[in-house]
């Protein structure tokens, strides 16, 4: 007879692990954490040179692609303290690249630190990096069925930008299904239609982000 | 999509378990908000332990479906996940099941 041995064991605690060191670290140095997610293309470097023009070096950002620094060039160029994690051909950053990016990234006089993942839908929904809160990025462009079709990302977000809505003149896109789709994979979630070509929607989004990083919502 | 690299952690922790003994059957529960594959899962670890012991592991990965728990107090298993709540219609829900991804346990023989 074969013995059994009960393991019982999460596959991703070891992740885990080191998300929750990671969020201890955020809570002691009283800094609020964003997770940006989104599909490559969707604008979230653009979000965040807008937002970097208002809160300068004062914004830390972790930026996750498969190859190349350019999104932490040009967010350094935007005035904000980057940093870039080549992930060299993973899907998704993890609590454990994200800890190693911290050990060189000075965060005195950090209140936000945005944490942008890479391009990517469907993986990084699924990986906790320690952060405050989850933020999804959908441009208009790519189709307003994706809550629907990737609803991992969605139930999560605490809040969905709706980017590039000066194209919605030319793209067949219903932010009210966005809307009543998101609302339905989540009740609590906020939507932010934006414009990185217009500025339209910003002064709510980072309002929004000023109750974040003030802790005055969660 | 990653389920490689899931698989790599899930027979580090069997064989580690395992001690040496060879072994024969893992069990692992999968739910369906994981975000993993349970069929691409299953083959990826067929090819690792291949690779790690002579003889063939049985793997079952047992499926645990979506269970919510509505604001109104129902608890309920959606068909679809766009499903709303059965008793009152709302969608104010949190996930009761479905978010695991766990390897619960193995079976060993001796060499």
């Amino acid at each position: 007879m074969p013995d059994s041995i009960k393991i019982s064991s999460n596959i991703h605690a070891a992740n885990d692990i080191v998300a929750n060191q990671n969020r201890a670290l955020f809570a002691e140095r009283d800094i609020a954490v964003l997770n940006m997610i989104g599909s490559p293309g969707s604008g979230k470097t653009s979000i965040l040179e807008r937002m970097a023009a208002r809160w300068g070096a004062s914004l830390a950002v972790i930026t996750g692609d498969i190859q190349t620094t350019f999104d932490a060039d040009r967010l350094k160029r935007a005035g904000a303290t980057a940093i870039q994690i080549e992930t060299g051909g993973s899907c998704h950053l993890s609590a454990a690249m994200v800890q190693k990016a911290l050990s060189g990234m000075n965060l005195d006089n950090k209140k936000l630190l945005i944490i942008e993942n890479v391009g990517n839908l469907v993986c990084p929904a699924g990986f906790d990096l320690g952060e405050s809160q989850k933020i999804a990025v959908l441009s208009v462009a790519e189709g307003d069925e994706k809550p629907a079709k990737y609803p991992a990302l969605f139930t999560r977000a605490a809040a969905v930008l709706i980017n590039k809505v000066d194209l919605l003149p030319y793209v067949k896109f219903s932010i009210d299904r966005v809307r009543e789709d998101c609302f339905k994979l989540n009740s609590r979630v906020k939507i932010f239609p934006l414009s990185c070509t217009t500025g339209e929607g910003f002064k709510e989004w980072m309002e929004y982000c000023e109750m974040v990083e003030s802790k005055k919502v969660f | 999509m990653h389920e490689y690299g899931v698989a790599l952690e899930i027979a580090e922790t069997a064989l580690k378990n395992a001690g040496g003994r060879r072994l024969s059957k893992v069990l692992l529960r999968i739910g369906d908000l994981s975000g993993v594959f349970a069929e691409s899962l299953t083959m990826y670890l067929d090819l690792i332990f291949r690779e790690k012991q002579k003889e063939p592991v049985t793997i079952v990965a047992e499926k645990v479906p979506a269970r919510f728990k509505c604001a109104c107090g129902a608890a309920y298993s959606p068909d679809k996940i766009f499903d709303p709540c059965p008793s009152c219609g709302g969608f104010d829900r949190t996930v009761i099941d479905g978010k695991e991804c766990s390897i619960e346990s193995i079976e060993i023989e001796d060499a």
